[in-house]
C-alpha cells in the first residue's frame, strides 16, 4: 500500500518497519527492566514481582451509598480504591449551593464534611487498601485530604500509615474541567503543591500528586500533547518542592502520574516507554539526582472514555479490553478499564463487575504479564518510542519558551492547543478520515437495551440533612475562627493545609473552605473561547 | 457525513452555548461551537449558567438559538428549570436544543419539557447544523425583525453576564 499513513497522533507510519527506522544505540536507550532510562519498565520482573494494582474507579450518590459500592469492588477483587467525587465536592462547593443541586452523588460521591469521610472508608482497613483520591482540583483536594485524614485518625490509623494518592492537578482546575469561579493558575498550583509540601513531611506513603495526562487527552490532546503536558507540569512541582527546601530524591520519589490508554495500540505502548525515559533523563541532567528510585516515572492508567460509544455499547467491553492491553504491555503501575456504559451513564454494578472481571483476564489468561517489556526491540515500536520522545520534547520546549506550565495556562496556550486538537479528531470522524465503530461506521443492526445506572433516590435530601445536622451541633464561633486563620494563611506565604487540617476539627464544610479560597486566592475566567 | 460549511439560514445569526449546572466536561460544547461558528453562526459561549442568568443572556442577546451541554446526568433537572425559565419570561421564538451524555429515554422527556432536539452521544456534527437550521428556519416567524446588532467581540459580551 502506498498510501500515506500516520498514527493517531500524526506520527508517520512505513509500510514495515525495520532496522533502518531504529536509531543506532538502541541498547543505551534501552537499558534493562529496573534500571536506566527505565524504557523497559520500572522493575527489573515487572508483574512477576508485583502484578498492577486493579484500581476501578466508583463514586456516586452519598457516602455510604458508595462505601457499598467500595467494598463490592474489593470483595470482588480490586487491590485498591479509586474514589471519585462529584462536581460540587471536586470544586469545593456544599451541596445545599443552589447551582449543586442537581450534581449532588452524579459523576462521583457527594462529601461536604469530615463525618462523610467517616461514612466513606467504613469498615475499611486504610492501613492496608491503599486509596486514590480522585480529588482532581487543588481547591478540593486540600479539604479533601484533610478530612481524610482527620477521619481516619479519629478511627484509630496513624497518618503515617495511609497510603494513597491525591490527584491534586491545578490544570484540571484551570484547564481540563471547568466550573465557574475557578482558582487562577497561579493560586490552584500554589494549593497544590502546599497539599505535597505537608504530604512529604506528615504522610509518608501519599503520593500528593498525579498528574493527569488522562485527562488532557480526554479534553482533546493527542498522545504527544498528552506527553509534554505531563512532563512540563511534573517538572514544575518538582522545582516548586525542591524550592520550598524538599531533598530532590524526596520530592521526585512522591509524584506520580496517571496516563490515558487510547486506541493506536503501539503509539500507546510507545507512549509510556517514551515517557520513562524522558522523565529519567530529566531527573538525572537538570536536578543531578542518581538514586534510581527518584527517577522512576509511576503512573496509574485509565481506558479511555472518548472513544467509547453509545451505540452497540457492548462493544466497548472489547476497547475497553485492548486498550487495558497497551497500558499493561507498556507497564503500568495501576489499571482502570472502563464500564462499557459509560458513553450514556455511570457504569452500573454489571458494567463495574465486567471491567474488574476483563483485568483479571489480562492478568491470568493472556500471558502478557508474564515477561517485562513484551514489545522492547521490535523495530515499530522502537521507532514509535524514539518518534514520541523527539515530538514530546519539542512540545515541552515550547511550554519553557512561554515561562512554564503556570504561564502557558495564564496565556491560554494550553486551552488552544486541547481545542483544536479536540475539533480536529471529531472533523476527521466527520469526514470518514477516522472510521469508528457505532459511530460512524457499521450502524447496522438495532441498538442493545441496558439497564442504565440510578441514582439512588433522595440523594440529595440526604446529603443535605447531614450537612445541616453538623452546622447545628458545631460551634459557629470556633468554626469562624478556624475559617479566619485560614484566610491569613492564603495571605501569608505559610503552608495553608495545617489551618485547614484545625478547620475540618471545628467542622468546617468544603463550601465554607472553597469560598475563602476564592476570596483570598482569586477568581479566574479562563480564555476557553 | 461531511465537515460543516456556511449555512446560509445559519449565517450571521447569533447562538448561545451554555453549561448546565456543574458539569465539568468543555470538549463537546466547544466542538460543537466551533461548528456552529464554521456555519457562519456568531456564537456567544456562556460557560455555567443558572436558569435566570439565561434568561437574562437571552433577552440581551435575542439569539436564534441556545445550545444546553452536559454530560453529568443532571440534564433532566436543569433542562426542565431553563424551560420554566424560559416560558416564564414568554422566551418562546429561541430554538433550545441540548446535547451531552443524555440516555435515549432521556431524550424524549426533555423533549415534553419543551427542549427542540436533544443530540445524544455520537451525533455528527454535520446532522447538529443540518437539524438547527431547519428548526431555526421554522422558528422563524415568531420572530420580530430586530434591528441590525452593533458589532463586539464575542469576549465582551459574556463579561457582561459572569
Amino acid at each position: 500500500m502506498t498510501q500515506e499513513m500516520t498514527t493517531a497522533s500524526g506520527v508517520p507510519l512505513p509500510p514495515v518497519a525495520g532496522p533502518d527506522h531504529v536509531a543506532p544505540d538502541l541498547a543505551a536507550r534501552l537499558g534493562e527492566p529496573g534500571g536506566f532510562p527505565f524504557t523497559r519498565g520500572i522493575r527489573p520482573t515487572m508483574y512477576r514481582e508485583r502484578p498492577w494494582t486493579i484500581r476501578q474507579l466508583a463514586g456516586f450518590g452519598t457516602a455510604q451509598d458508595t462505601n457499598v459500592r467500595y467494598r463490592m469492588l474489593l470483595d470482588g477483587g480490586s487491590t485498591g480504591i479509586n474514589g471519585v467525587f462529584d462536581y460540587p465536592s471536586l470544586r469545593a462547593f456544599d451541596s445545599d449551593e443552589p447551582r449543586a443541586g442537581t450534581d449532588v452523588g452524579r459523576g462521583g460521591v457527594a462529601v461536604d464534611v469530615r463525618d462523610d469521610f467517616d461514612a466513606l472508608f467504613k469498615a475499611i482497613p486504610l492501613d492496608e487498601v491503599s486509596v486514590s483520591l480522585v480529588s482532581s482540583q487543588p481547591i478540593g483536594a486540600v479539604a479533601h485530604l484533610a478530612m481524610f485524614v482527620r477521619s481516619a485518625e479519629r478511627q484509630g490509623f496513624d497518618r503515617r500509615r495511609l497510603a494513597g494518592t491525591s490527584q491534586n492537578d491545578f490544570l484540571m482546575e484551570t484547564a481540563i474541567t471547568i466550573a465557574p469561579e475557578a482558582l487562577p493558575p497561579a493560586g490552584s498550583f500554589r494549593l497544590a503543591c502546599d497539599l505535597a509540601d505537608f504530604a512529604l513531611r506528615e504522610l509518608p506513603r501519599w503520593n500528593p500528586v498525579s498528574v493527569s495526562g488522562y485527562n488532557y487527552r480526554e479534553a482533546g490532546a493527542d498522545a504527544t500533547l498528552e506527553m509534554a503536558l505531563c512532563l512540563a507540569h511534573g517538572q514544575a512541582v518538582a522545582r516548586e518542592l525542591v524550592r520550598r527546601g524538599h531533598r530532590p530524591e524526596a520530592a521526585l520519589s512522591r509524584i506520580s502520574f496517571f496516563l490515558c490508554a487510547h486506541n493506536d495500540f503501539f503509539e500507546e505502548v510507545a507512549k509510556y516507554r517514551a515517557l520513562r525515559r524522558m522523565w529519567a533523563r530529566w531527573v538525572r541532567d537538570e536536578l543531578g539526582v542518581t538514586d534510581p528510585r527518584a527517577q522512576l516515572f509511576r503512573y496509574h492508567v485509565q481506558t479511555s472514555g472518548v472513544t467509547n460509544a453509545a451505540r452497540h455499547a457492548h462493544v466497548n467491553i472489547a476497547r475497553s479490553a485492548l486498550q487495558g492491553l497497551a497500558a499493561v504491555c507498556g507497564g503500568t503501575q495501576s489499571l482502570h478499564l472502563n464500564g462499557y456504559d459509560e458513553a450514556v451513564c455511570i457504569p452500573s454494578e454489571h458494567a463495574a463487575m465486567t471491567a474488574l472481571r476483563t483485568q483479571y483476564v489480562l492478568l491470568h489468561e493472556t500471558g502478557v504479564a508474564k515477561v517485562a517489556d513484551p514489545l522492547g526491540g521490535s523495530h515499530l515500536v522502537e521507532y514509535l518510542t524514539d518518534s514520541l520522545e523527539e515530538r514530546a520534547a519539542s512540545v515541552v520546549r515550547v511550554v519553557d519558551g512561554l515561562g512554564g506550565i503556570v504561564a502557558a495556562t495564564e496565556q491560554g496556550w494550553v486551552h488552544s492547543e486541547l481545542a483544536g486538537t479536540a475539533y480536529a479528531d471529531q472533523m476527521a470522524i466527520e469526514t470518514g478520515e477516522s472510521l469508528v465503530v457505532g459511530v460512524n461506521t457499521h450502524l447496522e443492526g438495532d441498538d442493545e437495551e441496558m439497564a442504565l445506572f440510578e441514582l439512588p433516590g433522595g440523594t440529595l435530601e440526604r446529603q443535605t440533612a447531614q450537612l445541616e445536622a453538623v452546622r447545628s451541633r458545631r460551634s459557629s464561633a470556633a468554626a469562624a475562627a478556624a475559617l479566619d486563620a485560614v484566610a491569613s494563611a492564603c495571605r501569608s506565604d505559610a503552608n495553608t493545609m495545617p489551618s485547614v487540617l484545625a478547620a475540618v476539627d471545628a467542622d468546617v464544610t468544603l463550601g465554607e473552605l472553597g469560598r475563602v479560597f476564592r476570596d483570598e486566592l482569586g477568581r479566574w475566567e479562563f480564555p476557553l473561547w | 457525513m461531511g465537515v460543516p460549511a456556511v449555512v446560509a439560514a445559519l449565517q450571521g445569526r447569533k447562538a448561545i452555548v451554555a453549561k448546565l449546572g456543574m458539569d465539568a466536561h468543555w470538549r463537546g460544547a466547544i466542538v460543537v461551537a466551533n461548528a456552529l461558528r464554521d456555519a457562519g453562526m456568531d456564537v456567544v459561549y456562556l460557560g455555567h449558567t443558572l436558569a435566570a442568568d439565561l434568561v437574562a443572556a437571552v433577552e440581551q442577546e435575542d439569539p436564534v438559538l441556545v445550545g444546553l451541554s452536559t454530560l453529568s446526568g443532571n440534564h433532566l433537572a436543569e433542562c426542565d428549570q431553563v424551560m420554566t425559565a424560559f416560558r416564564a419570561a414568554g422566551l418562546d421564538d429561541v430554538v433550545v436544543v441540548a446535547g451531552g451524555t443524555i440516555p435515549p429515554r432521556d431524550q424524549v422527556e426533555l423533549v415534553a419539557l419543551g427542549v427542540d432536539q436533544v443530540f445524544g452521544v455520537g451525533s455528527p456534527l454535520a446532522h447538529i447544523v443540518e437539524q438547527v437550521s431547519a428548526l431555526v428556519t421554522a422558528r422563524q416567524h415568531l420572530r420580530v425583525p430586530a434591528e441590525a446588532p452593533e458589532p463586539h467581540s464575542a469576549r465582551s459580551v459574556v463579561l457582561d453576564y459572569l
